[in-house]
């Protein structure tokens, strides 16, 4: 039998209640066998003494294009975007990742222990999420169809020369994709041998396997998103949602989750006039589920914590600060019942800092990811900061 | 007149710290720094606030890179030749930017704010405040400085298009071929006035330092090389590398203009491009400050990216000197601001706490005796 991994807290949030002064959480075989306030450590455990140290379940971007952008690597390492056709529902982000690029080392030791990566938002379907640890172990594959409405795909295909150039065009191709691919599952009923390599990855869509995650700034794009996907009866997830809290009532009502973010860059395009740092505030009062990202490469990992801080000097209470970068990631990528907390059960990835992850100047001690020490600060060397 | 009283005062002259004091400010100008009430006057209540110098942004793009209206609208690029040092920033500055209000929220006083980034030469730079209503009310030193390009950036941009100077050699021996021109130029008598070549002996003459762009220890090696060559003042930006030079960069009392660092992406030649690689420089006592280049990184977010130098073992106060005093000595403007003292502007940025905790927050913004953000 494997032995038990002890650690001795400190200040244990455990995002299941208030958090715990003092305490133990045990690791075994890579999960979480207990978060206990009191226990007897038995002789041959490992102890790892975090009493003066902040314990937090590993933290989760569940927007990133981790390895697809890679870290001191030119046009050799950017692999984000198919942009040679508005459709490619059929690529897939895993097979572009680079999983020893330094994006994972600056992840793990910024504390991030799960990340959703994605294409990027060239196309209007852009093709296959995954959703990994750190360290290359894949959780969700695919993770969800990444979509893009809005500025991105009208830019890079009206300087081909082709369809999209406008929103209208953004809608039509994807209304008209998801049309061909309800024929598709008609047509398979019909013909067994049936095969479409191209639309095959839609059909798991419409049946409701996986969510679409659409790439959207502004309001009239994330109503647009919301009206095709109620029209086909897609699970999705608005991706960026910087204009959201002008609409964060029909969010809530329509409980369509969002990914918050890159809430801390400049507005360089005019789809991002309106980012405000209120927004994360506004989605609270609401009661928009969202979860902070960075877009990364557009911020280093380590922007999530930025993000968090500036958006409570707007009004977001802690809690939700924290719920958003761990409970509330794991809850909109469907997996809850693994990561997001410190819970028996859970999987064993735990970030141990020197101070609070909403104070600006805290940095990782630990990081612990299916119950392996994966990072362990030692010198200035070992940031990527 | 204008008496702030203060709770606690960083000043950053040395360590410098004071408690309970009223600071006493007319014309903009910071008159005295005294325990005993002065009689009239109006008070700004800031017993429970630290006061420390306000910010000063030494490379950006504001009033240039317009925020919020799209792509087509940015005119900080003369992207249609490699020389183009007549190129002037006051030109195209537009008062109305989005990035200028945040700048003021988030306690940066004074921006340089320069033409980039594919010329060689790429023009003249100048020092604006963050309030006022016209180019010409904001502009507080033009020229501030001439800008050239001898990074990877400005010669794969020309490499792409095909024109000379797309390598490294092309670009020294550009930048030399026009210089030895501008001594030929100031040599002659009668002379047609030539605006390109003014710019250029507004350099060889120190009036003006030249800011020079560069990613690698090499360049930053040549840019040293023209220092010692021309008799020029110059200032590093970007040079990732710097690091790797630092008892140089000390020896030639260079000062480095590096960041932003709220990013990720690096290229190949910015792979050196991390906050960790400053403490070589603060260890050796190279001047640096810290740069959003905005619209990078928004300006308002300098102090927020000041707290990565206190992640990587620099200590607090010299955190805040590479936000405020050393962009102030960089850009020749230690006389009038960088720190709180009797006799300077009166441009003091207010924290909620301490500086760098988790309750700090610039909740205000004197420019010059002006309450330019108050939220308290």
């Amino acid at each position: 039998m494997e032995k038990l991994l002890i650690i001795k807290g400190g200040k244990i949030f455990t995002m299941e209640g208030t958090p715990l002064e003092g305490g133990y959480v045990v690791i075994k075989n890579g999960k979480i066998e207990d978060v206990t306030p009191r226990m007897e450590i038995p002789k041959d455990a490992k102890v790892i003494d975090a009493t003066d140290s902040f314990i937090y379940p590993g933290f989760i971007d569940i927007h990133t294009h981790t390895g697809l952008w890679e870290e001191g690597v030119n046009i050799e390492g950017s692999d984000g975007n198919e942009a040679t056709d508005p459709v490619t529902p059929h690529v897939r982000a895993i097979d572009g990742i680079n999983f020893h690029d330094d994006g994972f080392k600056e992840a793990i030791s910024s504390g991030v222990t799960t990340v959703n990566i994605m294409p990027g938002s060239a196309n209007v379907i852009g093709g296959q999420g995954v959703a990994t640890k750190t360290t290359g172990e894949i959780l969700l594959n695919p993770s969800g169809i990444k979509m893009a409405l809005g500025e991105n795909p009208k830019r890079v295909y009206s300087s081909q020369k082709k369809l999209p150039s406008t929103r209208l065009g953004n809608a039509a191709i994807l209304r008209k994709t998801l049309i061909d691919t309800l024929n598709y599952i008609e047509k398979k009923k019909k013909d067994k041998k049936a095969f479409n390599f191209k639309l095959e990855p839609l059909v798991g869509l419409l049946e409701g396997k996986y969510p679409a995650r659409i790439h959207s700034h502004r309001e009239d794009d994330i109503l647009t998103a919301l009206r095709i996907m109620k029209e086909f009866g897609i699970k999705f997830v608005i991706e960026h949602s910087t204009e959201g809290h002008f609409i964060a009532e029909i969010l809530a009502k329509e409980q369509v989750p969002c990914a918050l973010g890159p809430t801390i860059t400049t507005r360089i395009k005019q789809e991002l006039k309106f980012r405000t740092p209120e927004t994360a505030r506004i989605y609270e009062e609401k009661g928009v589920l969202f979860a902070f990202t960075t877009d990364f490469p557009v911020l280093p990992h380590y922007g999530l914590f930025y993000s968090a801080q500036i958006a409570v000097r707007h009004g977001l209470s802690e809690e939700m600060a924290l719920k958003a970068l761990t409970i509330n990631g794991a809850k909109i990528l469907g997996l809850d019942h693994r990561i997001g907390s410190l819970k028996k059960g859970k999987d064993a990835d735990i970030v141990i800092t020197n101070k609070e992850v909403l104070d600006p100047r805290f940095l990782v001690r630990m990081t612990i990811i299916s119950g392996e020490i994966v990072y362990e600060h030692k010198s200035r060397e070992d940031l990527y900061i | 007149m204008k008496i702030i009283k203060a709770g606690k005062i960083i000043t950053l002259k040395g360590n410098e710290i004071l408690e309970n004091k009223y600071i006493v400010v007319e014309d903009g100008i910071i008159q005295d720094i005294t325990t005993s009430k002065p009689s009239v006057g109006e008070f700004i209540h800031a017993e429970k606030l630290v006061v420390i110098p306000s910010f000063i942004d030494p490379a950006t793009q504001i009033g240039l890179a317009e925020e919020g209206a799209g792509f087509n609208y940015y005119d900080s690029d003369e992207a249609t030749s490699p020389f183009l040092p007549h190129l002037r920033s006051l030109d195209a500055f537009y008062p109305k930017d989005l990035g200028i209000k945040d700048a003021a929220k988030g306690g940066v006083s004074y921006f340089v704010s320069s033409p980039g980034d594919s010329a060689v030469f790429s023009g003249l730079e100048g020092i604006f405040a963050s309030k006022g209503n016209t180019a010409d009310d904001m502009v507080r030193v033009f020229p501030s400085a001439l800008k050239l390009n001898m990074n990877y950036s400005s010669r794969i941009r020309w490499r792409s298009e095909g024109k000379y100077p797309s390598t490294k050699m092309g670009i020294l021996a550009l930048i030399r071929e026009k210089f030895e021109k501008a001594k030929n130029y100031e040599k002659k008598k009668e002379k047609e006035k030539d605006l390109e070549m003014e710019a250029l002996l507004k350099v060889l003459r120190k009036e003006i330092p030249i800011k020079i762009s560069v990613n690698t220890r090499d360049e930053i090696e040549k840019a040293i090389e023209l220092k010692r060559e021309y008799d020029i003042n110059i200032i590093l930006q970007e040079a990732e590398d710097s690091f790797q030079v630092a008892d140089l960069l000390k020896k030639e009392e260079i000062p480095v203009i590096a960041g932003p660092y709220f990013i990720a992406g690096r290229l190949y030649h910015q792979r050196n491009h991390y906050a960790k690689n400053l403490y070589p420089l603060y260890e050796k006592g190279v001047i640096f400050a810290l740069t959003t280049l905005h619209p990078v990184v928004p300006v308002h977010l300098l102090y927020h990216q000041s707290a990565l130098l206190v992640k990587v073992g620099i200590p607090e106060l010299d955190a805040l000197r590479s936000i405020s005093t050393n962009p102030a000595n960089i850009l020749s403007l230690e006389r009038e601001a960088g720190t709180i003292e009797k006799g300077k502007k009166a441009n003091l940025v207010f924290l909620s706490d301490e500086p760098f905790t988790k309750e700090s927050d610039v909740v205000g913004h004197m420019l010059e005796g002006e309450m330019v953000w108050k939220n308290f």
